[in-house]
């Protein structure tokens, strides 16, 4: 059974997405583009499993998921050691797209557990659903909602990004904090 | 402060972004979304590479001619 064009669009229209997701956990360019391609090629070898007219991003992005967890055991690492090893390593591979923003959210995300990292940005940054992301890493809705929720609390505190409690619930100073906290050098 | 209290049902979805709510969660959310969603497009917003056009053109190739 051939590969449907639809597959073949499916799949193009896919890929700056799935390279900001695999380079959102493995943090390298070139490493994270080869997952992509392993990924691209496994969907394809796999196509026929995949039900038209369902889900194809999360369907990717499941593929990716697997994937990427896949060499991180064979390679006999705890993902958090090797996201250790790419943050510290920030300062010999500056971020090739150079802001001070991308290197701070890059240095924080590493320092969330990997579970929490990957519910944040399929939800936060992918645009996945709850229930689409709980799929993708296959646990429950409560699960990805509690890790969104842990991930975001941490990341706000590491980058630094009050609510209200510190500066009052004033909505003049609310919209400040935010912006600031998007222009933060 | 940071607190966990998101009740299930609130969050449709939360497709692209969380719509502002009127709380410190809500607050932090939107921001951190801003932010993550800045650092995310930074790659997606980049034309796709010719490894990946490639790739799919390989791949292509590989099709046999009958379904």
């Amino acid at each position: 059974m051939n590969v449907s064009q639809e597959f073949r669009d499916g799949l193009l229209a896919a890929i700056p997405s799935l390279r900001a997701f695999a380079f959102s956990l493995i943090g390298r360019s070139d490493r994270a583009d080869d997952l992509v391609q392993e990924t691209l090629t496994k969907a394809w070898a796999h196509h026929s499993s995949f039900q038209a007219g369902t889900n194809l991003r999360a369907w990717l992005y499941t593929i990716l998921r697997n994937e990427f967890y896949s060499q991180m055991r064979k390679k006999g690492r705890e993902v958090e050691d090797v996201d250790g090893a790419y943050s510290r390593n920030l300062g010999v591979h500056p971020e090739q797209h150079g802001h001070v923003d991308m290197t701070d959210m890059r240095t924080a995300l590493n320092q969330l557990p990997a579970d929490q990292r990957e519910a944040l940005l399929l939800v936060a940054a992918s645009g996945f659903s709850y229930e689409e992301a709980a799929d993708i890493c296959q646990v429950a809705m409560g699960t990805i909602k509690s890790r969104v929720n842990r991930a975001r609390n941490r990341l706000a505190e590491i980058l630094k990004i009050e609510g209200e409690g510190d500066f009052g619930p004033d909505a003049t100073v609310e919209a400040v904090i935010s912006q600031s906290a998007g222009l933060r050098k | 402060m940071s607190n966990d209290k998101r009740r299930p049902g609130t969050t449709p979805g939360a497709k692209h972004s969380a719509q502002p709510k009127v709380n410190s969660a809500g607050t932090v959310e939107k921001a951190i979304g801003s932010r993550l969603r800045a650092y995310y497009d930074e790659v997606a917003k980049e034309p796709v590479p010719d490894r990946f056009l490639d790739l799919l053109k390989r791949l292509d190739r590989q099709e046999p001619d009958k379904g």
